[in-house]
């Protein structure tokens, strides 16, 4: 009898396998942030790696994220690579000036000559009633902005093949992980947030887009935790006789504008879901590639269904009411699909 | 060898239930001795499972059920 042994991670052990495995074989990888070490990261990311590799390489900083970004940055232009990991996405606010006008910025200003090959760690996304300032996902803010990428995986596979990848790479990683798919016993249960993953190092290449499942009625195009949301949605739709399409974009930035044109082309419709804010983002870049590269493709117009232009509600059923449930993805997609 | 009982270990004096938060391992997929079972909860406090030896991963309760500290959470067949 031949045993195959399975070997499942959830999203945060794979990330923190990641980061363990490329701190082993390049000695310039370090990471930096608030409770990365002894705690291991508030979301485990780092769970593990300060028992391995010393507090020299793994630190714990004060709260100040202005002061580690900052000396992340200035590592990283002296030739390190280091990892740093803020928090909660929503905290920018105090650090904004280095990650974008020296992290994302100084290639550009040093005429090409200076690299800043650095990751930015960082946890977004609600459902779990953290109000307002623990809950948005905000990857369309620094999409928006020039410099550098935006990564957000939707998968264990994905999650360490793309941690590797944005190490690896020269250029800053905004790296984004939405914390319902982390596989956090005190988060909602995503059964999905846990699949096979390779022991050894490999990587996802950054900007080419995953077809999470494949359809030919209408085209869900989505990220993060939102591709489990098409996901179950579609499941649904299934049932209906709808057969949706649905595109794990797995970075903002670069964008698979061709994957996106290539599923449209197929099924005509076109709908994204989208946790951040509705105006000003993700959704309205997807629609517009599509009506600009597959105009005459669409048979129907695009609709979005994402988190309306408000705070994030605290209270657990406007919250639920404000996120883009797997109710209100199935019910656009049947007004999609009809007619 | 007879089968070993995975039982659920006690993560905290402030509960009398831990909870399989995720199973690493198919309901008879194989694992390696030291490899990762699954991961437990109560309360907040978590905890991972390590398979104390080879074999066959059989009788997994299921996902957030609540099982007493103690009591079998799988079992593990040797090769």
């Amino acid at each position: 009898m031949t045993t195959t042994t399975e070997r499942k991670l959830t999203i945060q052990k794979a990330i923190a396998e990641a980061i363990g495995l490329e701190m082993e074989s390049d000695d310039s990888v370090f990471a930096m942030g608030e409770d990365i070490g002894v705690y291991g990261g508030i979301f485990g990311a780092t769970e593990g790696l300060l028992d391995r590799f010393g507090p020299e390489r793994i630190m714990d900083t004060p709260i100040s994220e202005t002061g580690f970004i900052g000396a992340a940055v200035g590592a990283a232009v002296n030739g390190l690579r280091p990892i740093a990991e803020l928090m909660f996405v929503d905290f920018f606010g105090v650090c904004m000036d280095q990650i974008y006008n020296n992290m994302a910025k100084i290639h550009y200003f040093s005429g090409g000559n200076i690299k800043v090959p650095m990751v930015l760690m960082t946890a977004a996304g609600g459902g779990y009633s953290d109000a307002g300032q623990h809950s948005q996902t905000l990857w369309g803010t620094f999409a928006h902005l020039p410099g550098m990428k935006v990564v957000v995986p939707a998968t264990a596979y994905d999650a360490k093949g793309l941690m590797t990848a944005a190490i690896r790479d020269d250029n800053p990683v905004l790296y984004i992980f939405h914390k319902g798919v982390l596989g956090l016993g005190w988060m909602t249960n995503n059964p999905r947030a846990t699949g096979p993953v390779p022991a050894d190092a490999y990587e996802v290449p950054i900007g080419k887009a995953s077809i999470a499942r494949t359809g030919e009625d209408l085209t869900i195009v989505t990220v993060g935790l939102s591709v489990h949301r098409a996901l179950d949605a579609a499941e649904t739709l299934d049932d209906e006789g709808i057969s949706a399409e649905v595109i794990d974009l797995r970075s903002l930035v670069p964008l698979d504008r061709e994957g996106i044109l290539a599923s449209v082309g197929k099924t005509g419709r076109l709908m994204v879901v989208d946790e951040d804010y509705h105006s000003y983002g993700m959704s309205g870049e997807v629609i517009t590639t599509v009506v600009e590269g597959a105009w005459g493709a669409l048979t129907r117009p695009p609709v979005r269904v994402t988190t309306p232009d408000i705070p994030i509600p605290y209270s657990r059923p406007l919250e639920q009411w404000a996120l883009p449930s797997v109710d209100r993805i199935v019910a656009a997609a049947e007004q999609l699909a009809s007619a | 060898m007879t089968p070993t009982d995975i039982l659920m270990p006690e993560l905290t004096d402030q509960a009398e239930n831990g909870v399989v938060t995720a199973w690493m391992v198919d309901e008879g997929g194989h694992c390696d001795s030291g490899q990762l079972v699954a991961e437990v909860q109560a309360i907040k406090v978590d905890d991972q499972i390590y398979a104390p030896h080879a074999g066959t991963v059989v009788d997994r309760v299921g996902i957030n059920v609540g099982v007493a500290t103690g009591e079998p959470i799988c079992r593990i067949i040797p090769d």
